[in-house]
């Protein structure tokens, strides 16, 4: 069982490096960019964004690839430690308050992100080093990033339940609407299998209070104060994920009654509405899963059982593996990130769609299998009939994008070429860091 | 006229093919071509484009193909004077960027038009639901009667600090975890408690069922044991079922000799008091005792007893009583092994160790920790001989299917344990075999198959030490001359049957080799140290290698 589930590794790794390709070669290809700086930067995050996911499973997957904590010299560990924390906030902030419309409109304000991120890591670890006194667990770097989940909730929420019509050619209603299709792409990228806990903090269940990172251990280490700190930042964290999800479930049901009644049109935000309800019944059945005692996690989530190991192939594993870089590859297309024009670019894209086809196919699969044992043979035949029905088609026309995504956009108002540069460093750096370090060490 | 409905039923290509045909925009999905369609059929194509309205226009710049953005300033600059209003009427057709250049607020972007309710509702409910989960985890984990900073405060210096004896600040008599102790209702020393309960629970889990106590009855304790019957007693041997030499001695029989004692002072003995030395009251009149461990096949090594009192107090939180404070070459007990296991259960992979996996070189997760093993194979009178080792890799390959590592992988030497008979009695089964003792696999023994192995597997201890030759008194000999000295290596080689002395000899400088010649010849400087190795050989046999003393070179020596 296990090493079918094993497989979903090698087919998440391989299709977010065909993704990474794809978006990378529209992104870097040489000739004249026609795209403006958000379309740009976004691209940039995006690719970014798929280089963090890559080398995450790189390094699970390929322990040479990363530090050797038993070997390494401390300094190193410690510098990888920081370059990892530093990419991955730094790319999940600026994706959702930099792009398409930026809430940080002053380099200053970028700069000042960033210094704060890095004090942030900086007291989240020295809270849990080794000769940490006071010993506590600190969380104030994802208190930030849930800080700006907010505002990128906000906007989403906002263009679900209330959406500017679409004949309304305004100026307001084209930021609303660009923002939000925006919005609730980055958060479908973004999500965290922490959403998995959106019932467990108002349950008050351990698999939400009392599985990493959320766990409260600072009143035994700390002390009280220190208790307060840990509960106040992990109500917050917890509280987010738990809003949001509530938030955007209640949004979604709404908003496709509302699609029913031709209300609002059906868009972008209907396919979210869709998987967001899916990961709902996921969510539903990974809590109910926890609360029988059907599966067990430990305090880590590693699953201790075999219904365990398939609630999480199913919930984190099929998020991973396949949403996550579909959405990526979706979100870059659909919002004209890069720029598909001629034939040959068409040609690409469908070979793009092609594979992106096949993996969902074999990630399915995979997953069926483990599930209900059926023969390759009848599954080999339902792919080449679902394959030849030219459903990649249909995925084409998804990640078409509308005319208003290619063409509408806000001219940064600063140094456009400076943002860009200082934003890509920040991010590169630390990348290029923990991947020197990893193969080195 | 075409209907939405008709239009949608139609694949792409035909939908760009009309969109074509009515000289409208060909990009985009079916649903927008659809619409565009539709609306070019009720109005001109010209109008059908995207129609800003006038506030928006103008608020915009629209960026023809040729336009290119200030790095500067970040304001448009259209290179194509001329292509402004052309871009507008046709933008939707062309593609053409619409850059407008005052971003939107934020409060639009988050709250749409009216932020204000929107946003306030999404605080208030957020608000809500952190205070819900604050408290709801607070008054369960936090509240108590009294202060609650207090008590949790408490609770962390006795149960995690001061009273935790696995933090380096352990200190139960602080004054500090007395009163915290005393707040929280428990015992200031209630860790050493625990560790001790946890212990003796330990210790009474892997206690015998009665019939597998780990103890046998010796022959000299039946002796006794039959003498205090007959004397003292007033019964005979069929009261413990007439037991022989080597045949467990149950909890019944220790029920029946506390039910003798206990009218004479004793009936507490456990079955420890009754080994040699044992602390019953009747220890004076059975001077050698009337039980022992029963054999397991294996040894406590001194460095297995080292390797274990440190690992105790380092990892354990123990001492080597927990195993009866064993000695050199005392049996390692089943109770031995379960105790081992119980402590290594608590880590990752732990607690399912066999004997051999105690073995140096052996199984064990915690192997890294002890390389020298904790226990050695018990002897049995028997080595593996020289032709042995080979004669049964032979027999193996050839006839039984199995290599020598169902052997463990033995060497000449190794003691042929009672394990490696019974899987010599496993293999010879099936082929009328499985009866062999260990003498059986001398050579010329008993053995069906000694034919097969003229020379046997197997030699006796007393013969492996007859055969191996020796040596002793191992010195540095120097031979002084004017230029270069030349050391030779003294010593006395034994050999029982007078072979010939074929010893091999290796030379150390500085305690790092030097050669593996007879005799070393070197110039060397004042304060070098010079020992040489023999190992004994008589052309059959290798013996124990003994080393010389350190020689250290002087002035007078150059």
């Amino acid at each position: 069982m296990t090493e079918g589930l094993d497989l979903l590794d090698d087919i998440g790794l391989v299709l977010s490096v065909f993704i990474l390709l794809f978006i990378s070669y529209f992104h870097l290809r040489p000739g004249e960019d026609k795209r403006t700086w958000d379309r740009r930067m976004g691209a940039s995050l995006v690719i970014w964004l798929l280089l963090y996911f890559v080398l995450r499973r790189m390094q699970t997957l390929v322990p040479t690839t990363g530090i050797d904590y038993l070997t390494a010299d401390t300094v190193f560990i410690s510098i990888s430690g920081y370059a990892s924390s530093l990419n991955f906030f730094y790319t999940h902030l600026f994706l959702m308050l930099l792009v398409p419309i930026p809430f940080l409109r002053k380099s200053w304000q970028i700069a000042a992100l960033g210094i704060f991120v890095f004090i942030a890591i900086h007291i989240d670890r020295t809270a849990v080093a080794a000769d940490a006194d006071p010993f506590y667990n600190s969380m104030l770097t994802y208190v930030i990033i849930m800080a700006a989940v907010l505002v990128c909730f906000a906007t989403g929420m906002r263009f679900l339940i209330n959406p500017p019509a679409i004949d309304d050619k305004s100026v307001e209603a084209l930021a609303m609407r660009r923002s939000g299709f925006f919005a609730l792409g980055t958060i479908a990228v973004v999500m965290d299998n922490m959403i998995f806990r959106a019932i467990g903090f108002l349950a008050g269940t351990g698999n939400a209070w009392w599985t990493f990172p959320t766990v409260n251990y600072s009143g035994a280490t700390a002390g009280y104060n220190y208790a307060m700190v840990t509960l106040a930042e992990m109500t917050f964290i917890l509280g987010v994920f738990s809003f949001v999800m509530i938030a955007f479930g209640l949004g979604s049901i709404y908003h496709i009654i509302q699609s029913i009644r031709k209300k609002h049109p059906v868009s972008l935000a209907t396919v979210f509405s869709g998987y967001l309800l899916f990961i709902w019944a996921l969510i539903i059945f990974r809590h109910w899963a926890w609360v029988t005692g059907y599966a067990t996690w430990d305090m880590s989530e590693m699953p201790m059982d075999a219904n365990a190991e398939i609630i999480t192939a199913l919930s984190d594993g099929f998020s991973f593996h396949l949403i996550y870089p579909t959405i990526a590859l979706l979100h870059a297309v659909k919002f004209g990130l890069i720029t598909i024009e001629s034939e040959r670019d068409q040609k690409i894209l469908r070979l793009v769609a092609l594979c992106v086809m096949v993996a969902i196919t074999a990630v399915f699969t995979t997953l069926l299998e483990v599930i209900i044992p059926i023969p390759d043979l009848v599954l080999a035949v339902v792919c080449g009939l679902v394959l030849a029905t030219g459903w990649e088609r249909h995925l084409i026309d998804a990640l078409e994008p509308d005319e208003e995504m290619k063409t509408v956009s806000w001219a940064w108002p600063g140094n456009e070429r400076a943002m860009t540069w200082g934003v890509n460093l920040m991010i590169g750096i630390p990348f290029v860091v923990k991947l020197l370090l990893g193969v080195v060490y | 006229m075409r209907t939405e409905k008709d239009l949608m039923n139609l694949k792409k290509d035909e939908l760009i093919e009309i969109a074509k045909s009515l000289n409208i925009d060909t990009s985009g999905t079916k649903a927008e071509l659809t619409t565009r369609i539709l609306a070019s059929e009720v109005q001109p194509a010209g109008e059908a484009g995207q129609d800003f309205d006038e506030a928006t226009e103008s608020k915009i710049d629209i960026e023809s193909s040729d336009a290119t953005m200030s790095g500067e300033e970040g304001i448009i600059e259209d290179e194509s004077e001329n292509s402004g209003e052309a871009s507008v009427e046709s933008s939707a057709e062309s593609s053409q960027d619409i850059i407008f250049d005052e971003l939107p607020s934020r409060w639009l972007i988050a709250g749409g038009l009216r932020p204000v309710p929107y946003l306030s509702t999404l605080a208030v409910v957020f608000i809500l639901m952190f205070t819900y989960g604050f408290n709801d985890f607070y008054s369960v984990q936090y509240a108590v009667e009294g202060s609650d900073k207090e008590y949790i405060d408490c609770a962390r210096i006795t149960y995690h600090s001061l009273g935790d004896g696995n933090t380096t600040d352990y200190d139960p008599t602080n004054q500090a975890n007395i009163d915290c102790a005393e707040l929280l209702g428990i015992s200031p020393n209630w860790w050493q408690e625990d560790m001790d309960a946890w212990l003796q629970s330990m210790l009474d889990s892997v206690s015998g069922n009665g019939n597998e106590t780990g103890f046998i009855w010796t022959q000299v304790g039946i002796d006794t044991m039959a003498y205090l019957g007959a004397s003292t007693f007033n019964a005979n041997m069929s009261v413990y079922g007439d037991p022989i030499a080597g045949d467990e001695f149950t909890e019944q029989d220790l029920a029946i000799w506390n039910g003798y004692t206990a009218t004479m002072g004793g009936g507490n003995d456990t079955i420890e008091d009754l080994l040699v030395g044992g602390g019953s009251p009747f220890a004076i009149y059975m001077p050698m005792g009337i039980v022992d461990y029963k054999p397991t096949g294996f040894l406590w090594t001194q460095a297995g007893i080292d390797t274990m009192a440190y690992l105790g107090a380092s990892t354990f939180n123990t001492n080597m009583s927990v195993f009866g404070d064993p000695s050199n070459g005392d049996v390692f007990t089943a109770q031995h092994l379960a105790v081992w296991n119980g402590f290594a259960a608590a880590f990752p992979g732990g607690g399912t160790d066999t004997y051999e996996d105690l073995l140096p070189s052996g199984g064990s997760p915690f192997a890294i920790y002890m390389p020298q093993g904790i226990v050695e194979h018990a002897p049995t009178g028997y080595f593996w001989s020289h032709p042995g080792v080979p004669t049964m890799a032979y027999l193996g390959s050839s006839t039984f299917g199995a290599n020598m590592s169902v052997f463990a992988d033995p060497a000449p030497g190794d003691v042929f344990t009672a394990q490696h008979l019974a899987v010599w009695n496993g293999f010879t089964l099936q082929m009328g075999g499985g009866n062999d003792t260990i003498a059986d696999l001398l050579p010329g023994g008993a053995s069906p198959f000694a034919i097969y192995m003229p020379s046997g597997i197997v030699i006796t201890e007393a013969e492996w030490t007859n055969q191996t030759p020796s040596v002793s008194n191992v010195t540095v000999e120097v031979n002084g001359t004017t230029n270069t000295t030349m050391f030779s290596c003294g010593y006395i080689f034994s050999d029982a049957q007078g072979d010939s002395d074929n010893s091999t000899i290796i030379w150390f400088i500085n305690n790092s080799y030097a050669a593996n010649t007879s005799t070393y010849s070197a110039n060397l400087t004042n304060g070098t140290t010079i020992a040489c190795m023999v190992t004994p050989y008589d052309g059959l046999y290798w013996g124990v290698s003994i080393e010389s003393q350190d020689h250290l070179i002087l002035a007078t020596e150059d």
